[in-house]
């Protein structure tokens, strides 16, 4: 009898043991919102429209308009998924592009989707390849204290990370700084963190992971390398155009 | 040699200090469960607050750097999910190395991390997509099963989808308009293996309106799976069962880029109902509100009473909505058929409890209604355009209530027949355009035209035994509206739009009886003139919106010979304040209306009594006003919601009938009275959150409701004051286990007192339904215990009874086994009463008892066009 209780107690104990290493296996969960509006898009924009008024006005519309994202981060299995959710659109107003999701797996490459000036593509590349530069600036944002960092494969990504939230993602391909990017600008737009939490919930990381893995399954990869001249070289057409 | 000892004697120091002031730290950080936290961040914060560096952990949770002693305050250690450790710099002490050793050992935070608002954003997104893979869904399962499930929303009977205090009343199908006030037909028909996923938008505009983007609607959007785009898709179901009960539905839907149409048909007599009259009203009836025969021939269609022998109906609906760049059709047509009949056993009381009169009734009600709806909207320009609606509706009915009375005054005892048939037929036609003169203002006009003719070829009461006496009044109602309306909306900013209104409405109603007698003539011409202002504003400071409208009127109302003009005064004001998780509204209104024609008659039959008016009732206008604030809490997040809502409305001179007597023939007499006013006060919270997210999900859904009338009634000529009190507390509980057994309980308890004069009674609710459900791969099973125990005047009138289904699913094919109330058939319990209840009206209160109930036990086979 004895045997047999032992026998059913080592079972619950199992049981319970299971119910709470799943518990354990957390998933942060970042909104971010992103706005097509940086300071070389507003300059771009003063270069060209001379009345004060209709600036304000087009600046204003570019401020409303919003793309909705969400990152959801696997602390233990070192999987990341970034993905957009909606976009708030306005008339007459189109943007230069957005990033459309991004995922890195355990072996820290990332593969990333984004739409820029009406092509699609996707890039790929290594955590260990992006070179930040972490500055002593540092600023404030929500509860949370925040260092600077650039990229200097990127010099136009300035982001904000947080070391309270010792996770090495952020938007986009934002990872491997020790602490959750809150705040991320390039030439093109400015993608800000408006809520974080984390749940246990790992069936739906999955679903998401193994969802947007296959959406990166591409014919050709573009480097980052590449991405990044392509856009310089379209922010120096645009100067040049300016100037003259 | 000794000057150069000398010297390195002292530069070494000199040199101590220095490296006094630089610290070695090293450790391991070690978690609750004894793992190693790998790539914890350590941070090392200056005395100013300010951070000198971050470094992370490494394998096994070893780290180790250095820091300047006289600069770094502390040292704070942080893994995600874990309460952060801080070290204060000036408690550590070296050991004989010099070094720092520290061992770190994290605890896991006993709840989990609360949503944390970085940046607040000023409202929610505008387009919130709902998880769908936690809720542990089957393929089968349809779109009220899915919302049920998500604490944020709250599904009623008759198809309310309540989200944030907000009702949605249109639900989109690939972002394209597909149910709008059918969301009882969207519940049912859109099931999980066709949805790919479910959002809520928050600022939905209709492409056919020319507006100012001031009106954002919260709409819900469902998103199908490619294979169900394109191509007709559906489902057909057959069942047929014990004492020839049956059940017929067919269902096929195409929603594609240019279309979305369905066709959705149901048969049956085990009393399911695909429609809801709350919707067919806000198609039909919110521009031409329809007249209370309308209603009271509906009321039969669609009143719930699960209590009937015989309930037979038959619904069907085409909807066809297509949309181009510069058009847009909107065609629903709905055709239903009805054939019930139930038995109940009315006792009315006095006030004071003394019983009057017992009835035992059989009611049968048979009828048929078609009704079709059209909207064509025409983009004539940028900045015009034209819509046009077209309602018809048809509505034929057939009722035969027999009634065995017993007087309890002098024991005399009658049986008595009432018949009535009704046909009504209506048409409405509305015409309007919309023009934007310029970018700051818009120009709309608009024509309306109503036609209703409403027969009671039959109506009357009878002695049911033998033709000893027949009392009717057979009639015609002929109703003709006129309207023209023409309004100017300006853009001055978003925080002030001004409108400005002008309209003319002429309403012609006339009452003859059949065969035509011209002195029995009723008449009644109103001309309504009309000018409003009103203003509104959006998102002041991104958070606050109002609206006020004020309307002058003025009324003239010609009713045989008497002629009253009066001047009103309607008016609404509404101000909300929204933010991404508070919701907060404050609203009241006045408006006026004028009472039903038939109030003038002298003599009339209403559903088998006698009502005696007077001309002079047929020019009363009523007034109504209603105060209302609302708050919603809304976490979509962490699944939690609150909705706190209170209303006070009274109104003044409205038309009620009062008890005058019963004749010798066991009718009952009432007269018609104008109530100086009447009050009510209704309270209600709705909270609903998933308790034990991650370890045992179960939702919870709690409503208070409280009401409080106060009016005053007619008894035998007397006035007399009634206030009617009640509470009602209902607790549901719904495990959502991913596992086999998933169990359901809703508890609801209610509570009144109903006052009359001085007498007081009091009446006690109480019901339970247990569910457990089970749900093994292509199985599922779900088997509902049912009880009710209701005490009105001391005594209990208890109900037990079983409600179950089984269904097997195969790829295209379900098969399963429906049944409702099965008690009924195996007789385990002595079930005499069913839903026995307490009301007060007409001067006198009268207590319920439904002594049957519908039964079925039924085998169906679905089968489904697309797996």
């Amino acid at each position: 009898m004895k045997t047999k209780i032992s026998m059913l107690m080592l079972f619950f104990l199992s049981f319970g043991t299971a119910m709470f290493a799943q518990k354990g296996n957390r998933i942060l969960t970042v909104s971010y919102t992103m706005t097509p509006q940086s300071p070389k898009v507003l300059a771009m924009l003063k270069s060209q429209i001379a009345n004060p008024e209709q600036l304000a006005q087009v600046s204003s519309m570019l401020s409303d308009y919003k793309f909705y994202y969400t990152l959801f981060v696997d602390i233990k299995g070192k999987k990341s998924v970034f993905a957009l959710d909606s976009v708030h659109k306005i008339n007459k107003v189109s943007v230069f592009g957005n990033l459309k999701f991004s995922v890195k797996n355990e072996t820290d490459s990332f593969y990333t989707a984004e739409k820029f000036i009406n092509s699609e593509y996707v890039f790929s590349g290594k955590k260990q390849e992006l070179e930040w530069q972490v500055s002593k600036e540092q600023a404030t944002l929500g509860k949370f204290k925040c260092l600077k960092a650039t990229l200097k494969n990127s010099p136009d990504v300035v982001v904000w990370f947080a070391p309270e939230l010792p996770v090495s993602s952020g938007p986009g391909y934002s990872y491997g700084l020790p602490g959750l990017v809150i705040k991320a600008q390039t030439n093109f737009d400015e993608t800000v963190a408006s809520k974080v939490a984390y749940s246990a919930d790992i069936d739906n990381f999955n679903t998401l992971y193994k969802k947007y893995s296959d959406l990166a399954k591409a014919k050709k990869y573009l480097s980052l390398d590449e991405v990044v001249k392509s856009k310089n070289n379209f922010v120096k057409q645009i100067d040049s155009k300016l100037k003259k | 040699v000794r000057t150069l000892l000398s010297i390195i004697f002292m530069l070494g120091f000199a040199m101590a200090p220095c490296y006094a002031q630089q610290g070695i730290c090293s450790g391991t950080i070690v978690l609750s469960d004894s793992s190693n936290a790998e790539n914890a961040n350590i941070t090392l914060v200056k005395k100013d607050g300010s951070i000198e560096a971050v470094f992370r952990s490494a394998d096994k949770g070893m780290f180790m750097f250095t820091f300047e002693k006289s600069e770094i305050k502390q040292f704070t250690f942080n893994y995600i999910g874990y309460v952060p450790v801080t070290v204060l710099t000036d408690t550590l002490k070296p050991n004989r190395q010099g070094k720092i050793e520290l061992r770190i050992l994290m605890k896991e935070e006993s709840q989990d991390l609360n949503e944390v608002v970085i940046q607040g954003e000023s409202s929610e997104p505008d387009t919130v997509s709902l998880d769908l893979n936690k809720l542990h869904l089957k393929e089968t399962d349809d779109l009220g099963t899915i919302l049920k499930k998500i604490p944020n929303f709250r599904t009623e009977v008759d198809g309310s989808i309540i989200y944030k205090g907000k009702s949605i009343d249109k639900i989109l199908v690939n972002k394209r308009p597909a149910f709008e006030n059918q969301n009882s037909i969207a519940l049912k028909s859109l099931e999980k293996k066709m949805i790919e996923g479910i959002s809520v938008i928050n600022n939905y505009m209709d492409d056919f309106s020319l507006n100012f983007d001031e009106k954002e609607e919260t709409v819900l959007n469902v998103d199908t799976k490619e294979d169900y785009k394109n191509v007709v898709v559906g489902s057909v179901l057959g069942g047929y069962g014990y004492n020839k009960k049956v059940d017929f539905q067919g269902k096929s839907m195409m929603f594609s880029k240019s279309m979305n149409a369905f066709l959705v048909s149901n048969t049956n007599n085990v009393g399911k109902n695909i429609v809801q009259q709350k919707e067919l009203l806000n198609i039909f009836s919110s521009r031409q509100p329809y007249s209370n025969y309308q209603i009271n021939a509906l009321n039969e269609f669609f009143k719930a009473d699960e209590n009937r022998i015989r309930d037979f109906k038959s619904f069907s609906n085409l909807t066809v909505r297509k949309q181009g760049a510069a058009y847009r059709l909107n065609l629903t047509a709905y055709y239903f058929n009805i054939d019930n009949l139930n038995t109940s056993k009315n006792t009315f009381y006095t006030g004071d409890a003394v019983p009057i009169q017992e009835r035992n009734t059989s009611a049968a009600n048979k009828g048929e209604s078609f009704m079709v709806n059209s909207v064509f909207d025409s983009r004539l320009s940028q900045k015009s355009v034209l819509n046009y609606q077209l309602s018809i509706s048809a509505i034929n009915g057939n009722s035969q209530i027999r009634q065995t009375t017993l007087r309890n005054s002098d024991s005399s005892m009658n049986d008595i027949l009432s018949k009535k048939n009704t046909a009504i037929f209506s048409v409405f036609n509305r015409l309007g355009i919309s023009n934007k003169l310029s970018d700051k203002i818009i120009l709309s006009t608009e024509a309306l035209q109503y036609h209703e003719n409403t027969k009671f070829p039959e109506n009357n009461i009878a002695s049911s035994s033998s033709v000893s006496f027949r009392i009717g009044r057979d009639q015609v109602f002929k109703k003709n509206v006129l309207e023209g309306k023409s309004s100017l909306k300006a853009n001055i900013s978003a925080f002030f739009m001004p409108t400005f209104s002008l309209g003319v409405k002429r309403v012609q109603e006339d009452i003859d009886s059949m065969p035509a007698k011209p002195e029995l003539v009723l008449k009644r011409t109103t001309i309504d003139a009309y000018s409003s202002i009103g203003i509104l504003g959006n998102k002041i400071f991104n958070k606050i919106d109002y609206s006020f409208l004020v309307t002058a009127k003025h009324f003239e109302n010609r009713s045989g010979s008497l002629e009253r003009d009066r001047f009103l005064l309607p008016y609404e004001f509404r101000l909300a304040y929204e933010n991404r998780l508070n919701n907060i509204s404050l609203s009241f209104n006045e408006k006026q209306t004028v009472s039903a024609l038939e109030s003038g008659l002298a003599f009339n039959v209403i559903n088998g009594a006698i009502v005696y008016g007077s001309p002079s009732m047929a020019s009363t206008i009523s007034s109504n006003r209603e105060l209302k604030a609302a708050y919603a809490y809304n976490n979509l997040f962490n699944g939690i919601t609150y909705n706190l809502t209170a209303s006070y409305m009274d109104s003044e001179e409205e038309i009620k009938q009062g008890l005058a007597g019963i004749n010798d023939n066991g009718i009952l007499i009432y007269k018609l009275y104008v109530i100086p006013k009447e009050t009510t006060l209704k309270l209600n919270l709705n909270t609903s959150r998933i308790l034990m997210k991650y370890s045992f999900p179960i939702k919870a859904n709690l409503v208070l409701e409280f009401l409080d009338n106060s009016s005053s009634s007619f008894y035998q000529n007397s006035p007399v004051p009634v206030r009617n009190s009640q509470g009602q507390a209902t607790l549901g509980l719904e495990t959502l286990n991913e596992g086999i057994f998933n169990m359901e309980n809703n508890s609801s308890q209610s509570m009144g007192w109903i006052k009359t004069g001085t007498a007081a009674t009091t009446l006690k609710y109480f019901s339970n339904t247990l569910s457990g459900k089970l749900s093994v791969k292509k199985f599922d099973m779900r088997l509902a215990f049912i009880y009710q125990n209701n005490q009105v005047y001391g005594k209990r009138y208890i109900r037990r009874n079983f409600d179950g289904n089984v269904y097997y699913n195969f790829n295209k094919l379900t098969l399963g086994l429906e049944a409702k109330n099965f008690d009924d058939i195996f007789h385990l319990f002595d079930n005499g009463s069913y839903n026995t209840s307490l009301t007060s009206e007409n001067g006198i209160n009268a207590v319920l008892i439904k002594n049957s109930a519908l039964n079925y036990c039924i085998i169906i086979a679905k089968y489904n066009f697309t797996k």
